[in-house]
């Protein structure tokens, strides 16, 4: 029996499946599995416990569970986080933080894809650089401003200068004048703030001396970027001129702004306010003027409206920018006009300095004259004529400018005669004699300090109030 | 074997039904291949087998041991696939098998022990598909898959007597078809021992 089992048993084993049957066989049996699989009690509990332990789920699929139940009912919070605070938060950040993308990339293109104005755009683009140049400011006033911001930051100033030019482009194809007066504000704006940032490294230099060296010179990147962006714009500024009608209307819109902030302005800082105050005045003048030459001379009105124009715009950016009017005297942005009265009170100390001048060095020169060589006199007469002519000059024109010009000539050649004259004097007490060579030394060092002074006060009447120098000058 | 009720622990429910198919997938396959002898269907058979237990255990059902209930299941399969095949021979031939309760002699163990002592087990493999297939059933189910006589009772739900009695004769059957083949293998070589004598 256990032979004929045995030999029975071992020939049936020759009956097997084969491997590629066998793989077959479980294969179709798991597809099967997963087509029935267990029921949902029974199968929650394990579904993952037998994937990991058994190759059954080893297919080329695999079930991902997602929560969108859950994702669903918070996707109101999710996506108030997402549209809304994060943006808020955003718009603290400074180059470097996390969410500056946010700022930059997301706010400020939202803001740019809903403006659909061109005019606006170029507005939006060029508050975009200031927004830019201020980052930079105030990483710079944290001490946290790296070469790679400060590159990041200049290369952001080309580019929304060049959407602003884009712009304004765009603006050209239909109306010509429209954006030549887009590209005088921008240009404005630039100007305000180059003149901002030209100012800025020379101060904090002479606050912290050393830590400055780096970083003046990298401010001067951005400086650099705000210069090349304006060479860049100039070009067109030049191509055409707005008419009469759409320049004044620019000016008056200007101005309505102007004077809203000058109102605010007024209550923070009165001593500012002031000087705003001087300004808009000037502005009123020079647009009076204008409507005035507009009747005979168009193109000259033309060109003082551009000029008010400029002015407003810097004026309005001196006032909107914190940092610009921190940092910027507000004379070198904008420099007073003077009024007709005034003119000709500035030209009357002109005239006066001039003709003191003259006496002073004609004294000298008479003491002079007893003892040292005829050259020298001869010299002195000579620029002595020179200034007469350009007195002259002055008494026979009426153009300010001009004027002035010829003014300040003639009192920089008298001041360089009176240089000359002290040297000389001073050179001449080698030889022997005379008492007589002290007074006039003493005479022309004095009256160059007498002349000194007014003169630095004229300095700053032409920056700042011109009645005060009148006054001194009556004095 | 198996009963209706939901388990506990459901997390190797998957992992045991596949350690069950590893284990038991060769030894059902011999089985179906050597009652049904066709290859191909015998493979579907045995994945049959499977996906049935597999909605059993679906169903809730808790399986203890694997073997006994998987044969169960391929034993109805494979009567199924007869039915199909012949249906009424089948029938006449459960009906002869019915009628026949057997002698004392046959439902002795020993006595299958000393007959099949006397076979070459060899050869009674090879003649396994002329036995008539209640005998062919037993014959396999007792020395292919070593089920012993109160297992195979079970399995195809007849008394131990009756399986002992097909064991018998199915055993006697074998012995017999053996020796006529050795009888017939004997009378040719004579017959060539002759053929090469004569010339």
């Amino acid at each position: 029996m256990k032979r004929f089992s045995e030999q029975f048993h071992t020939k049936s084993k020759s009956v097997t499946l084969s491997a590629t049957e066998k793989q077959e066989l479980r294969e179709r049996l798991v597809s099967y599995m997963e087509y029935h699989p267990l029921p949902a009690e029974l199968k929650s509990a394990k579904q993952s416990a037998v994937a990991a332990k058994s190759p059954i789920l080893n297919e080329a699929f695999k079930t991902v569970s997602f929560p969108f139940a859950l994702l669903f009912k918070s996707s109101a919070v999710a996506a108030a986080f997402v549209l809304l605070v994060v943006p808020f938060l955003a718009e603290q950040s400074v180059p470097g933080d996390t969410l500056y993308a946010v700022k930059v990339q997301f706010n400020e293109e939202v803001r740019s894809t809903l403006t659909f104005d061109s005019y606006e755009k170029i507005e939006w683009e060029t508050q975009r650089v200031n927004r830019r140049i201020a980052e930079a400011r105030l990483l710079e006033s944290e001490g946290r401003l790296t070469e790679a911001v400060e590159a990041e930051v200049a290369q952001a100033v080309r580019t929304h200068t060049q959407n602003a030019q884009k712009e304004i482009q765009i603006i050209r194809e239909f109306d010509a004048e429209e954006a030549t007066i887009a590209s005088i504000e921008f240009d404005s704006n630039l100007a305000a703030q180059a003149a901002s940032l030209k100012e800025h490294p020379a101060e904090t230099e002479s606050v912290v001396a050393v830590a400055t060296l780096g970083r003046s010179a990298s401010s001067n990147l951005i400086a650099d970027a705000v210069d090349e962006s304006r060479a860049l714009n100039e070009q067109p500024n030049a191509s055409t001129t707005p008419s009469y009608a759409k320049l004044i209307a620019r000016v008056e819109q200007n101005t309505t702004r102007l004077y809203e902030l000058s109102e605010n302005v007024k209550s923070l800082n009165p001593e500012t306010a002031k000087k705003v105050l001087r300004r808009t005045q000037d502005i009123d003048r020079s647009v009076e003027k204008a409507i005035e030459k507009s009747i005979e001379n168009e193109k000259e009105a033309q060109d003082i409206l551009i000029d008010v124009l400029q002015r407003t715009q810097k004026l309005i950016v001196f006032m909107t920018d914190l940092e610009v009017s921190d940092t910027v005297d507000i004379q070198e942005l904008i420099p007073v006009v003077l009024t007709n009265e005034e003119e000709v009170v500035e030209i009357n100390a002109y005239k006066k300095d001039i003709v003191q001048k003259q006496a002073e060095i004609k004294t000298a020169l008479s003491e002079l004259n007893n003892q040292t060589n005829t050259g020298f006199t001869e010299k002195m007469l000579v620029g002595l004529n020179q200034i007469d002519e350009l007195s002259t000059a002055i008494n026979q024109s009426a153009d300010f400018a001009q004027i002035k010009r010829q003014a300040i000539e003639a009192i920089e050649l008298a001041d360089d005669l009176q240089l000359a004259l002290e040297q000389n004097s001073l050179a001449v007490p080698v030889t022997p004699p005379v008492p007589t060579p002290e007074p006039a030394t003493s005479t022309s060092t004095a009256s160059s300090t007498i002349v000194e002074l007014p003169k630095d006060e004229q300095a700053t009447t032409s920056s700042s109030t011109p009645g005060a120098a009148t006054t001194t000058e009556a004095q | 074997m198996a009963g209706k009720k939901f388990t506990d622990n459901p997390e190797d429910l998957e992992a045991r039904f596949l350690s069950a198919f590893e284990e038991y997938n060769d030894a059902l396959f011999r089985h179906a291949t050597l009652r049904i002898s066709n290859r191909e269907r015998a493979v579907d058979l045995v994945h049959d087998t499977y996906t049935k237990v597999w909605s059993y255990i679906r169903d809730g059902y808790e399986i203890d041991t694997f073997r006994p209930f998987l044969y169960k299941v391929l034993n109805n399969l494979i009567i199924d696939e007869y039915r199909k095949k012949k249906e009424s021979s089948l029938d006449a031939l459960l009906e002869i098998d019915g009628v026949d309760e057997g002698s004392f002699e046959e439902l002795s163990e020993s006595t299958v022990e000393t007959l099949a002592a006397t076979i070459d087990g060899q050869k009674a493999f090879a003649l396994l598909d002329e036995l008539p297939v209640q005998y062919k059933e037993v014959i396999i189910l007792r020395f292919v898959d070593q089920l012993g006589p109160r297992e195979i009772s079970e399995l195809i739900e007849e008394s131990e007597n009756v399986i002992s009695v097909r064991i018998h004769r199915g055993l006697r059957l074998l012995r017999e078809r053996i020796e006529a083949e050795d009888e017939f293998a004997a009378e040719k070589r004579k017959a060539k021992a002759k053929n090469k004598a004569k010339p």
